[in-house]
């Protein structure tokens, strides 16, 4: 069962509570929308933590008896019938609720840090370069493709992005703080 | 269009970089400013925070797109009607769905179910 944690309802409760006392100190025609969000949804937090406390009042049966029924069972047991879903082998990144949770978390550790570095990469070194690195080590370690493949996808997609925003569409992407320095000091 | 059917047979692992970038770039030429791709990073957190406490996204991602569009409407709506606005029939007929739907929701976590199982709020 999905269940919503308290730690989270007091957290979006405390930037409502905070979103509207700041906008309380507005002028009235500016304070109106935040005043209009933020006061029904302080209201909706404080019905949802009721429900967080009912809910750990009257805990899950299935949970409390140290049995997880899958969503396959839950329907088999409906139709009473055998129902069996079938589950992307294939598809490896995506199968999280077969896998280890330790194993999900490091995953997407792994997946945050290629995007952080894709985004520290674009603001450093600019599109040109950070895209197609970004794309050819992500393929090569995470999709597990051959470097001959991750070579090739990768290059054409840096290449397609180049062609499409900058030469079709007219956009200019952003160099980059250090290769723009490095330019001027190379005085180019 | 039938070799389109191809593309469900691509490897999810080998589209996500594609996405990313197609996310990446489309931040930063929405307004061509680098400060864009640090929103792009919260707004990947909040959305990061939203799944793993199981909050939906759907909501946050109508509210980011909408929101502008609403307060301009809202803003509008009023300094024709004033508070009047909020009696109009069809402002009380969208406030008596809003107020159906959340009492919905809280009815169908109180109820007890078969084998004791409750639905969440939201999933």
């Amino acid at each position: 069962m999905k269940t919503i944690p308290m730690p989270m309802t007091l957290l979006m409760l405390a930037i409502f509570t905070t979103m509207v006392g700041i906008a309380s100190t507005y002028p009235s025609g500016a304070s109106f929308m935040p005043l209009t969000i933020g006061i029904p949804a302080i209201g909706l937090c404080l019905l949802q933590l009721i429900l967080d406390l009912y809910r750990r009042r009257a805990p899950d049966t299935d949970a409390a008896h140290g049995k997880r029924t899958s969503m396959s069972e839950e329907v088999t047991r409906i139709a009473g019938q055998r129902v069996q879903f079938e589950m992307p082998s294939e598809n490896a990144l995506f199968t999280e609720s077969t896998r280890d949770p330790r194993e999900t978390v490091r995953r997407e550790i792994v997946v945050w840090g290629y995007f952080l570095g894709l985004i520290a990469g674009v603001l450093l070194l600019g599109f040109r370069i950070a895209v197609p690195i970004f794309l050819i080590t992500f393929l090569r370690f995470q999709a597990g493709t051959t470097w001959r493949s991750a070579l090739i996808y990768g290059g054409a997609g840096a290449v397609a992005m180049y062609l499409l925003f900058e030469k079709i569409l007219k956009v200019s992407l952003h160099v980059g703080f250090l290769t723009d320095w490095l330019i001027a000091q190379i005085g180019l | 269009m039938r070799w389109a059917v191809l593309l469900t047979f691509v490897n999810g692992a080998m589209l996500v970089p594609f996405i990313v970038v197609m996310a990446v770039v489309g931040a930063y030429v929405s307004e061509g400013q680098w400060q864009n791709l640090v929103v792009l990073v919260v707004l990947s957190t909040v959305g990061y925070a939203l799944l793993r406490f199981n909050w939906p996204r759907a909501p946050f991602v109508i509210g980011v797109v909408l929101g502008k569009i609403a307060e301009e409407s809202l803003h509008k709506a009023l300094e024709l009607w004033g508070l009047r606005f909020f009696t109009r029939p069809l402002s009380l007929v969208l406030i008596g769905l809003i107020v159906a739907t959340i009492a919905y929701a809280v009815y169908q976590n109180v109820r007890p179910r078969h084998g004791g199982l409750q639905k969440p709020v939201a999933s």
